[in-house]
């Protein structure tokens, strides 16, 4: 069941176009070398992936909240710099 | 028609019957009881639609003795299928006059506002997603362009609700949209993507296809599309159509009172019997 | 109102809603549209999504910024030297429709002469918008005609209020875009019937139908009718009223609908003004800020227990009918007046609101002579509609202005009466919210709304933050020249660096205590809501363990 819904929400993802960044496994405890091979794995597919496109999307009035202002320090992160170049069709920006 | 629902009323087939009536050259929802069936007069189909079943449901748990009538569409049949599964409207006191309606290979066109959309225009084309492109045509862009489409249509949501509160099979007492965890409160447009996500979430399983949020959004996002999709990925991996049969929903996201608690893990029966 | 007046000889969205569709060229200019007017933003996305250019000029960054072809964020308080310098590069490069403007306009020259004072260079730096970004908005808006120009509470709430709606309609008229489908001057209300109660004389000079109290042959004419011989002077604005009431003079208020205590500016000025009243009467559904400090509270019914009409912007006039019995004690606003009106000694005796409303069409026979409550029906009737075979006008001025040609008017750029300054470093504005309406009365009730937005909060750019050491959620205390107080800080970078954004709905952040009851526009008397001068402290931080 829980693969199915596991599967589900990332067709759902896909389909929005943000698919391939939801990936589940099933590790025990003993595993840690599969563990580890997973992370990896996940790691490097997200860094071929690239930046979240959400970021491109990053608007001057949205509200900055708590977290995202620690985690930013208030300044625009790289990819929000980057994305901002305009790659999308749309995004919004001037 | 209107002879039925005389007849229903007289023998008290039934006590209360929703339909339209006609107002001022507009139809309007409107209950016809023995005291007002002078009314009946000014009985119409008509193209326009209103969540009947959902009046029902209320009228039905208001008046727990009423039987109640209405002029059902076959998405107003699916509708009430899926609210009796999940035990909000008591169809053995709903009784359906049933009316013509969504096109099949003996009609190819009926009476259904939905049916004749308005044109998209070359932006939305361009930009964002045609209402009326079907889910696979959405699925053949580029993943970035396909996320920058969805995004043009999110990020013009207004916050209105109008696609939840039209909906005839959402029903729950707590919605996760207003839960502040959830999805930040007090800007707009709401937090895009995962406001319409976690709605097109919840329509798993769920929703019937009937369009009205699409026609209730003032912003003319292309729900019905995302919504289509998703019951496509649900039929895909549980073999389950909304509306249909009597087989609870894969997804029971909810308890016996609706609310935002989880089904205990153990309660098997939120599976489909395979 | 004035401006409009004073350039086309009415005051009134002068086309449709709907028509907004048709347009080639949306100019949005001091209108949170979707936030304050969310089902015109329906009109504004669908003609956009057709193909229709779309620029957005406010201060802040706002949702339709980021679906339109150009945005610009000018500085508070620069919307004529902005417009100044559209028409400029306009005429320029002769992009103005000549033969409208010497067939239906007047005063051409007097404008000319103005906009040569308002060079690219010059424009770009009073107002911030570079002179790139003020071609291509000249450029749009003449070019894709036919262009339609919105604009609301961010023109008129300043001391150059109708200087502001009179640049917006010399730029209208320059291009030619009067009297067509798609285009117009089109002021969005703030209330689902401001248009209505303007309509209806509710403002000093004028009777129903903007007929003027100064005129002895209209004066004559409502005497009779009254049978009452009717003062020749005309009233009071409610911004001459406060000063009335400090010196004295005026020493009784009744207050229908509104909630002063919130909504004018210099909260604590006039707290003082009203405590001088012999009397104040409220007539509320709920017990507003103001209700609650009066000597006489009527419980009006609501709209869901009365029958009437309404007249909304666009000049639609709407039938409400009654859906339930008043609760409680609760009676329609005409039968209160009525009341009061016969025990104070001159019976009113109406039998209906639609007696009332025949009244009306006697009274005001231009806009209103043709509406019956049969004709309005549903879907309703726009004035001007003289006569019972008239089916509305969807759009004015098609052929003539009512004052015969349409007015150009030389408008200067006047700074905002205050600006920021070493003791008061951030500027201020005000504005509304999507969630609640105007002060709250009705919508800060609602458990659902206030789940959206309980409390009020200030907008501040991180940069600002982070210079102040304020955090997101932080409480800060704001001071003016007039009073003080706190909110908690929002950070967004939809205000510019050292502009603060406050919404006003909020009654324990009273945004008001810091805006100027002495700054307002010398013709319309419309404060200054949109500029102020504030100092930002932050406060101590309770920390919850």
């Amino acid at each position: 069941m829980t693969l199915k819904r596991m599967r589900f929400l990332q067709e759902v993802l896909d389909f929005v176009g943000l698919g391939g960044r939801l990936h589940m496994e099933w590790i025990s405890s003993a595993e840690a070398q599969k563990f580890a091979q997973v992370v990896t794995d996940f790691t490097e597919k997200i860094r071929r992936l690239g930046p979240n496109p959400l970021h491109a999307f990053i608007q001057p009035d949205m509200i900055l909240r708590p977290r995202v202002v620690a985690a930013s320090g208030l300044k625009s992160t790289a990819a929000e710099k980057e994305d901002a170049k305009g790659s999308l069709p749309f995004t919004g920006k001037q | 028609m209107k002879d039925q629902v005389k007849k229903w009323l007289e023998s008290g087939t039934v006590d209360i019957f929703l339909g339209m009536k006609m107002v001022d050259g507009h139809p309007l929802p409107h209950a016809f009881t023995l005291g007002n069936i002078s009314d009946l007069e000014e009985l119409v189909p008509g193209t326009v639609r209103y969540p009947l079943e959902t009046f029902a449901a209320e009228l039905a748990a208001e008046n727990p003795d009423a039987r109640i009538g209405l002029a059902a569409r076959e998405c107003t049949q699916r509708a009430l299928n899926v609210l009796s599964l999940w035990n909000q409207a008591p169809t053995d006191r709903i009784e359906t006059i049933k009316l013509n309606c969504c096109p099949s290979p003996l009609k190819e066109h009926a009476a259904c506002s939905y049916l004749d959309p308005p044109e998209a225009g070359l932006f939305k084309k361009h930009f964002g997603i045609d209402n009326a492109a079907d889910p696979e045509a959405v699925a053949r862009f580029e993943p970035r362009e396909r996320f920058s489409r969805w995004m043009y249509e999110f990020q013009k949501c207004i916050k209105c609700y109008g696609c939840r509160n039209i909906c005839p099979v959402c029903f729950c007492e707590d919605c996760s949209l207003e839960h502040k965890d959830l999805i930040g409160t007090g800007q707009l447009p709401p937090e895009a993507p995962i406001f319409h996500l976690v709605r097109a979430v919840h329509m798993a399983g769920r929703c019937i296809d009937c369009g009205l949020c699409e026609e209730a959004c003032p912003a003319d996002i292309p729900l019905r599309l995302l919504y289509r999709k998703v019951n496509a990925v649900v039929d895909d991996l549980f073999d389950y159509r909304a509306g249909e049969g009597e087989q609870p929903p894969p997804f029971n996201i909810i308890g016996e009172r609706p609310s935002l608690e989880p089904k205990p893990m153990e309660n098997g029966s939120a599976c489909p019997q395979r | 109102m004035a401006g409009l007046a004073a350039a086309f000889g009415s005051g009134a969205m002068t086309n449709s809603i709907a028509d907004i569709e048709k347009a080639g060229c949306i100019f949005i200019i001091g209108s949170n549209t979707t936030a304050c007017h969310p089902l015109i933003s329906r009109r504004i996305y669908r003609a956009k999504e057709r193909g229709a250019k779309l620029i957005v000029a406010d201060p802040r960054g706002i949702q339709l910024s980021r679906f339109a072809d150009v945005s610009v964020h000018h500085r508070l308080g620069t919307d004529v030297a902005l417009l100044n310098g559209m028409m400029h590069i306009i005429v320029k490069e002769g992009w103005h429709d000549a033969d409208f403007i010497s067939q239906r306009t007047e005063g051409f020259d007097e404008l000319s002469q103005v906009l040569d004072r308002y060079p690219p260079n010059r424009a770009s730096s009073l107002t911030g918008v570079s002179v790139g970004q003020l071609k291509e908005m000249a450029r749009h808006y003449a070019t894709y005609g036919p262009a339609a120009l919105l604009y609301a509470m961010g023109i008129t709430q300043h001391t150059t209020g109708v200087d502001n709606v009179k640049s917006c309609c010399n730029l209208a008229m320059l291009c030619g875009n009067m009297g067509v489908a798609g285009g117009g001057v089109n002021p969005l209300r703030g209330q689902n019937n401001v248009q209505g109660a303007c309509d209806m004389g509710g403002l000093p000079n004028v009777f129903p139908g903007y007929q003027p109290v100064t005129d002895p042959e209209v004066r004559a004419k409502f005497s009779a009718a009254w049978k009452k011989e009717l003062p020749a002077v005309p009233g009071l604005t409610i911004t001459d009223m406060v000063p009335a009431m400090l010196e004295g003079c005026l020493k009784a208020l009744y207050v229908i609908g509104e909630n002063p205590k919130l909504s004018d500016p210099d909260w604590n000025h006039l707290h003082h003004a009203l405590k001088n009243l012999d009397l104040l009467v409220v007539q509320e559904l709920f017990l507003s800020e103001t209700a609650q400090v009066a000597d006489v509270v009527f419980p009006a019914a609501s709209v869901a227990e009365k029958d009437g009409t309404f007249t909304n912007t666009e000049r639609r006039c709407l039938r409400i009918r009654k859906a339930i019995e008043p609760v409680g004690d609760a009676l329609a606003d005409w039968q209160i007046i009525s009341r009061l009106s016969s025990a104070m000694g001159y019976p009113m005796e109406y039998g209906s609101a639609e007696e009332i409303f025949e009244e009306i069409r006697q009274m005001a026979p231009k806009s209103y002579g043709g509406m019956t409550y049969e004709r309005l029906g549903i879907d309703g009737l726009q004035w001007p509609c003289p006569s019972t075979d008239h089916s509305g006008t969807p759009i004015l001025h098609t052929q003539t202005f009512p004052r015969g040609k349409g007015k150009f008017h030389g408008v200067d750029y006047q700074a905002p009466a205050e600006l920021p300054d070493e003791e008061y470093p951030y500027a201020l504005t005000t504005g509304r919210m999507f969630a609640h309406y105007h002060t709250g009365t009705m919508t800060r009730i609602s458990e659902k709304l206030d789940n959206e937005q309980p409390t009020g909060y200030v907008s501040i750019h991180p940069e600002d933050a982070a210079r102040l050491d304020v955090a997101a959620g932080d409480p800060v205390r704001l001071s003016s020249r007039r009073g003080e107080m706190e909110a908690p800080a929002r950070i967004t970078r939809s205000v510019p660096i050292g502009t603060l954004f406050l919404p006003i709905h909020f009654g324990e952040n009273p945004t008001n205590v810091l805006t100027s009851a002495e700054t307002f526009d010398p013709l319309a008397k419309i404060p200054e809501f949109k500029v102020a001068a504030v100092r930002v402290e932050k406060l101590p931080v309770e920390k919850e363990l």
